[in-house]
């Protein structure tokens, strides 16, 4: 029977197309098709590490986030991966961008990933991001367990 | 016996319910001018050569956006239009640009940079801002088609990051320009009393009084709530009746009407809402305490 309210919530999900609205300033949704498909990997995992530094030009902040991967649902990865974000802390200066999700460490996330170009960095910015919480993906309000949020990511992909 | 207690321990929940709810569900980003004594008065540059519609399509649209949140406590100002940051966004040199380019993420519209020193990370020091190159736009001032997305929607939003404060998700009717996504055609250029209350949490709420309208008098304190957007007012009337006058989102009051319920109280009301439902709680005349759900808005 849960199994079967499982399979029905993911179907109605991947199937209109709906997922809860959230983060990037001012953007379009991203629903969960969209996010799925478009990044090239997805993790579980943990954060363990981040550093922030200048960019070459000194314009910008980056941070480089490191994260344990406890579980690839989309792609193939090692044990670790490390993604960019802008935005951080360096010396007397922060800068902190309205499009980029903030990580701590210890932080239990799931990420969707754009792993295709020179660096990997998150695929729709603060959309590309959702913290998992005593077992579960909160966004927007909307809570799930994370085995129906995998389960539904998989099916996205196809 | 254990049916009262749980009454008890009902209207204990429901009155530590109301003592932690909040009337508005605005988030603060963390960072912003209110170490100023005239917040928002250092100028603002627009790099209009190069936005659609040039300086009276996409530049005056910015500036419609920030004067959406002019109060009495501060006024956006703004230079004459320039592009001091050569493109380049973000850009750390002193100057609040706002421009139009390349370079932003998939799915975003337009993106907010602030600024700050990390020994005091409250205090925004610089803000750039940039509209993407990469969707298609309306910037003009009626209805945009379904196929572009209204620029004097993202200006407002993004000027409210600016001022410090985040993306609101919880709140969707009315939806605050706080709110993170906005589709394709759709207009929101006026601030909804969440956006007001998040901007007044920081910089402070105008300094003035009015009278509510619809007149009378009180003998008690009022109590307040919100439902659907709708704020909803309660006083104790000279007759011991408990009113409600809500105040719309289209700001108009709906005037004073007799609570429904009947019923008399010496005392201050007090207001919540739990699940769509404004919960009214009042010391009866016999010294209960009485509950009163009322299942609709104004």
């Amino acid at each position: 029977m849960r199994k079967a309210l499982r399979i029905t919530c993911v179907a109605l999900l991947v199937g209109v197309g709906l997922w809860p609205g959230v983060g990037a300033t001012a953007m379009y949704q991203l629903g969960l098709p969209q996010l799925s498909r478009g990044a090239e990997t997805i993790v579980l995992g943990t954060v363990t590490d981040q550093m922030s530094a200048w960019n070459d030009l000194h314009t910008a902040i980056y941070t480089d986030v490191k994260v344990e991967v406890e579980e690839a649902i989309k792609g193939a990865v090692g044990p670790e991966v490390t993604f960019r974000i802008t935005g951080g802390e360096v010396g007397a200066i922060g800068m902190r961008t309205s499009t980029d999700p903030t990580f701590r460490k210890g932080e239990r996330v799931i990420v969707f990933l754009h792993t295709s170009g020179s660096t990997i960095q998150l695929f729709g910015q603060q959309q590309g991001k959702f913290t998992v919480s005593d077992g579960t993906v909160t966004q927007a309000g909307q809570v799930m367990p994370v085995p129906d949020f995998s389960a539904a990511i998989r099916a996205a992909s196809q | 016996m254990v049916r009262s207690l749980w009454k008890v321990g009902l209207v204990v929940w429901f009155l530590g319910l109301m003592l932690t709810s909040r009337g508005s569900a605005f988030v603060l980003s963390g960072h912003d001018w209110s170490y100023q004594s005239a917040p928002m008065g250092e100028d603002w540059l627009v790099c209009s050569s190069t936005m659609p519609g040039g300086p009276s399509g996409g530049g005056q649209r910015t500036k419609d956006g920030a004067v959406g949140w002019n109060d009495s406590n501060f006024n956006f100002t703004f230079g004459v239009d320039a592009c001091l940051s050569a493109g380049v966004y973000p850009l750390p040199n002193n100057v609040n640009q706002v421009d139009f380019g390349g370079g932003l993420g998939i799915g975003v519209l337009a993106e907010t940079t602030s600024w700050f020193f990390t020994n005091n990370p409250a205090d925004t020091i610089e803000c750039d801002m940039r509209f993407s190159s990469a969707v298609p736009w309306y910037t003009g001032t009626g209805t945009p088609p379904g196929t572009q997305f209204d620029w004097w929607s993202v200006a407002i939003h993004e000027m409210g990051h600016c001022l410090g404060l985040d993306h609101e998700t919880r709140i969707t009717n009315p939806t605050p320009v706080m709110s993170p996504s906005l589709a394709a055609g759709e207009v929101r250029r006026t601030l909804t009393f969440d956006d007001s209350a998040g901007r007044d949490a920081i910089y402070g709420a105008p300094s003035s009084w009015a009278l509510v309208p619809g007149g009378g008098f009180t003998p008690s304190a009022p109590a307040a709530t919100v439902l659907n957007g709708d704020l909803a007012l309660f006083v104790r009337g000279t007759d011991d009746h408990l009113y409600v006058n809500w105040l719309l989102t289209n700001n108009q009051w709906t005037g004073w009407a007799l609570v429904p319920g009947g019923g008399s109280t010496p005392s201050t009301p007090a207001a919540t809402v739990l699940d769509s439902d404004v919960a009214l709680f009042v010391r009866g005349t016999d010294d209960r305490l009485y509950a009163n759900f009322l299942l609709t808005g104004p």
